[in-house]
């Protein structure tokens, strides 16, 4: 089974290392083998996702070189071969905020602070869709 | 030769030249017995003529009856006088050479004694130069009432074209008739071609001097609508000064006068508008003088009335009413009279009240203008206030929302890994990450709580005599731990001297600042601290050299939420820190700025007024805030040798004694062995961790009442409280807080120790009968003392561990108590507290500040005030024994 890419972009640190934990921990079975690459901006997530071809992207809003809903933006249109599925994760989370994040064509919307499972449900639609979403706990 | 029609002329030239006359002796005036001279010659000729034909006609003759010689002489002088009252008359209205007059004066009295001497047949060139001369000067008077004329505007100028023609008339008429005597034409065609011509040129007088109500309200009705018209096409844009101005200008297009435009504004009159005011016109009424007359009758515009004719001029006050009521004045100026001063008068009157109401129309609208603008600004305000709430929260909500992240997605997660069992095993970093999101989130909320309290005014400044350098020193050394991690050097350069400041305020900017340029300040780098006092101001330079701002971000920093500078740098922090260190300086009356350049470094400069710090310093020149330590022993469990330095230097102020323990094992051992008085914990310790030490040292029976203060950079208060710490210092610790505070807890150890004795001072033994009452219950041994000095004296018999001193004594008063506890070393550390019913002013309270406990009312219920305040000091205090 070909493991599932997934980018994460953000610039905090201790971020970072949440989605590690997360998706390093027990709560991630469900998901199947996974490959985690991490960027802190948009730059680095630009090459990754030129040279990698992620299948997910986790991507943050507030990045120190721009916007994250740019990035978005810029990707293919959804529907297109080498278009990874886009969730926005921001501390932004007015209407407004939300309603941007649709408006860039992302896939789902994961506000901050979130629940770990939360964001393990939201992968599992992603990548698995279909019946086959089943909470394993 | 009685044709009728010239009896006809004659009785009504007659009639007109009687109206002058009576006009002239009625007014008075210059102007109408000048006008009645120009009559004069021709009513004179033909009054004489009709004379001698009545009395032909009586005497039954065809003929004119011959008069005697001396009459005819006498006619003729005046007839050749014609011209000199012609140039008068203009004299009179405006500027004429010097040498006119006198002159045709001259020449007049040459022509009529070569005339009369050659009677009764003079030779024709001699009537022909009498002629020329008479022509000429009448000639040249009615070229110059032209030319005046032509200056003038609506009925004046119609007037004054008038009185030139009716004066060219009459030179016509004489040239006609003597011409005609001279080639022998006498007719009937030209008497009566004499007659209607002088007929004529006396009507023309009469409407141009004299004339009828009729035409001077058609003249008036007719300027006045021409001015108004163009006042009211100007109005809806113009302002009260343009159309002040419009009001001068048409008061001099209609009068000739300069004009001068004053109105009443407050008690004052001011001059709003002049216009043509030219030495040639105003002649010797400079504007200076006249505002200066203005001035004199100012306080009542009714009462301006200013000299109709003074020897130098001419001057004309026109009121300017509005609703009846007189608001100002139109002062007309001339060097000549008026021919025309009630008209010109009543037309500028009608004018000035039109252009009263235009000017209070247009100040009305600019007043509603000025309100509409007012308000927009306002609404604006309102606007980009609620704006700028909108952001904030939402700024808000999302800094609160990244730790709590880290909190929430970690925990999470250890209960997710749980196996069920009741511990578990999670990696460290997880705990430290959950830790620092509640560290982080805990200062972010001091600051919006902190930002909170100045936006809503609440912010209470206790100002007190700050040693500046001292406080930079003090705040340097809190944070040196963080610039040495970076192997970044301090650099202070800050003598000593006194601001009146709130000392935690001025602590806090300064960690904000040092904070800030220790974060953006790399490796190895130098930061400088400066602090110099001058005109009134302390100031405080924090010089980094660090990644700097650009000049666009220069002015946003000191903004909520705004982290300024190249992303890629960007370090932690709560985006408030800059925002509430410039609020606070503001609170006190300061500034802060900011110089930098990218790539070098930045420079932040506060600017706090001093104040009056030499008020509140005590006698010998320290710092008044003094805690009375009264020798008691603490224990300092900390291992940053600086650190300890600190804490010795400031407990030795307070009058302590101390150990040191370098690590927790050591200070448990200590705090065992030899149980302090209080024990002041650091956290971040080798080995066992602060947190560990606390827990043990409460968990010893023997020493579980000493009082633990923690000293740490870790913020964490309610974790230390809870643990059973009494108090909370994060570093910088504020010298006089630690010292206050120990001093209450010291204080504390010594009541659950022993028996405490109390001094109360006091020369009104009710008020010491009280004192013992309320506190022997608690098993306080109280000793009375019945005046200050007693007191003093009893000092070193009882050592009390509490002076209880009522302030208002005979003798020794009570400041003096306190003042001489203080001053001798012996004494200096036991705690005082006032008792007195004298309401203490500031400087009293200056006086007092630091080296007393607390000053209670000594009103009717002074033993249940004692007894509150010794529960709130002391809120551990064993309650009373029941009697």
């Amino acid at each position: 089974m070909t493991p599932i890419r997934i980018l994460v972009v953000e610039d905090e640190p201790v971020n970072r290392a949440l989605l590690r934990a997360v998706l390093g921990s027990t709560l991630r079975a469900s998901l199947g083998p996974i490959e985690l690459r991490e960027a802190a901006d948009l730059a680095d997530a630009r090459r990754l996702i030129r040279d990698w071809a992620p299948d997910v992207l986790i991507l943050d809003v507030r990045l120190p070189d721009g916007s994250g809903l740019e990035l978005a933006d810029d990707l293919p249109p959804p529907g297109s071969p080498g278009r990874p599925r886009i969730v926005i994760m921001s501390a932004s989370v007015l209407p407004s905020d939300r309603r941007a994040a649709e408006a860039v064509g992302s896939d789902a919307f994961l506000g901050k602070p979130f629940m770990p499972r939360e964001l393990i449900a939201i992968l599992e639609r992603l990548v698995h869709p279909g019946p086959a979403t089943e909470d394993p706990a | 030769m009685s044709d009728p029609v010239v009896i006809v002329i004659e009785v009504l030239f007659g009639l007109l030249f009687a109206w002058a006359l009576w006009m002239a002796l009625r007014t008075r005036s210059v102007l109408a017995r000048d006008v009645t001279l120009v009559f004069l010659p021709l009513a004179s000729l033909l009054g004489v003529s009709l004379v001698a034909e009545v009395i032909g006609a009586v005497q039954g003759s065809a003929e004119e009856a011959v008069l005697p010689v001396w009459v005819s002489a006498v006619v003729i002088v005046l007839l050749l006088l014609q011209p000199v009252f012609s140039l008068k008359l203009v004299a009179d209205l405006r500027t004429v050479p010097r040498w006119l007059l006198p002159s045709t004066l001259g020449a007049v009295a040459l022509s009529a004694i070569l005339f009369l001497g050659s009677q009764p047949d003079p030779p024709a060139v001699i009537l022909l130069a009498a002629v020329g001369v008479f022509f000429l000067g009448q000639a040249l008077a009615a070229a110059y009432l032209a030319l005046e004329a032509g200056r003038r505007t609506g009925g004046a100028r119609i007037r004054l074209y008038l009185a030139a023609a009716a004066t060219a008339a009459i030179g016509l008429a004489l040239f006609v008739s003597v011409t005609g005597n001279l080639v022998g034409v006498e007719s009937t065609v030209s008497a009566v071609g004499i007659r209607l011509l002088a007929l004529l040129a006396a009507v023309g007088f009469w409407i141009a001097f004299l004339p009828p109500r009729l035409l001077r309200d058609v003249w008036l009705a007719t300027s006045a609508f021409g001015h108004s018209e163009r006042l009211m096409a100007a109005a809806p844009t113009a302002s009260p000064a343009e159309l002040w101005a419009d009001l001068a200008r048409t008061s001099h297009d209609l009068t000739g006068a300069g004009a001068v435009v004053l109105v009443a504004d407050d008690a004052a009159l001011r001059v709003v508008a002049v216009h043509e005011l030219t030495l040639a016109e105003a002649g010797p009424y400079p504007l200076d003088e006249l505002a200066g007359l203005a001035a004199a009758t100012a306080r009542d515009p009714v009462s301006l009335d200013l000299c109709r004719r003074s020897g130098r001029g001419f001057v004309s006050t026109v009121p300017i009413e509005r609703d009846g009521q007189p608001i100002g004045a139109v002062f007309l100026l001339r060097p000549h009279a008026s021919l025309f001063d009630a008209d010109d008068e009543a037309l500028v009157s009608r004018l000035a009240t039109r252009s009263a109401y235009l000017v209070q129309r247009r100040q009305i609208l600019a007043e509603e203008q000025r309100l509409a603008d007012q308000l927009r600004v306002t609404v604006d305000a309102l606007e980009a206030a609620s704006a700028a709430k909108s952001d904030f929260l939402a700024s808000m909500s999302h800094e609160l929302r990244t730790p709590l992240n880290a909190i929430i997605g970690f925990s999470e997660l250890m209960v997710a890994d749980s196996d069920g069992t009741d511990s578990l095993t999670v990696p460290r970093e997880w705990v430290d990450h959950i830790r620092n999101g509640g560290s982080h989130l805990v200062s972010l909320i001091n600051d919006v709580l902190d930002l909170a309290k100045i936006e809503a005014g609440r912010l209470e400044l206790v100002k007190v005599p700050v040693d500046v350098g001292r406080a930079v020193a003090e705040s340097v050394a809190g944070l040196r731990p963080l610039a040495d991690r970076k192997s970044q050097t301090i650099e202070i350069d800050a003598p000593s001297a006194l601001i009146e400041v709130d000392s935690g305020r001025l602590r806090q900017i300064l960690y904000n600042l040092l904070s800030n340029a220790i974060k953006y300040t790399g490796e190895a780098g130098v930061i400088r601290v400066e602090a110099r006092t001058e005109l009134g101001e302390a100031h405080i330079a924090v010089i980094d050299s660090g990644v700097g701002i650009s000049i666009e971000d220069q002015a946003h920093v000191f903004e909520e939420f705004r982290q300024v500078g190249d992303p890629q740098t960007r370090v932690a922090g709560t985006g408030l820190g800059l925002a509430l260190t410039r609020r606070l300086v503001e609170a006190h009356g300061g500034r802060i700025g900011v110089e930098s350049e990218p790539g070098v470094g930045s420079t932040f400069t506060v600017s706090l007024p001093i104040g009056r710090p030499e008020e509140a310093t005590s006698e010998n020149g320290r710092s008044p805030i003094t805690a009375p330590g009264g020798g008691a022993r603490i224990l300092i469990i900390e291992d940053d040798p600086s650190s300890v330095r600190l804490l010795q230097a400031y407990l030795a102020d307070g009058g302590y004694r101390f150990s040191v323990a370098a690590d927790g094992e050591i200070g448990l051992r200590m705090a065992l062995a030899d149980p302090p008085e209080a024990i002041l914990l650091d956290i971040l310790l080798p080995g066992m961790d602060g947190w560990e030490v606390l827990r043990r040292l409460k968990s010893e029976p023997a020493i579980r009442d000493v009082p633990v203060v923690i000293i740490t950079v870790v913020d964490e208060r309610n974790v230390g409280l809870a643990l059973g710490a009494v108090d909370y210092f994060v570093k910088p610790i504020e010298r006089e807080a630690l010292l206050a505070r120990l001093d209450r807890h010291t204080f504390l150890t010594k009541v659950r120790q022993r028996s405490v004795d109390v001094l109360a001072i006091d020369d009104d033994p009710a008020a010491l009968e009280m004192i013992d009452a309320t506190l022997a219950p608690y098993g306080f041994a109280v000793h009375r003392a019945a005046s200050g000095t007693e007191g003093l004296h009893m000092v070193s018999a009882v050592h009390p561990d509490l002076v209880i001193c009522d302030l208002l004594m005979p003798g020794v008063d009570g400041f003096e108590v306190v003042g001489r506890l203080h001053a001798d070393p012996a004494t200096t550390g036991i705690p005082i507290l006032v008792l007195t019913g004298h309401e203490l002013t500031a400087s009293e309270k200056a006086r007092l500040n630091g080296r007393v406990l607390g000053v209670v009312d000594k009103g009717d219920s002074a033993a249940l005030g004692l007894r509150d305040w010794l529960t709130r000091v002391i809120p551990e205090l064993a309650a009373p024994r029941a009697d």
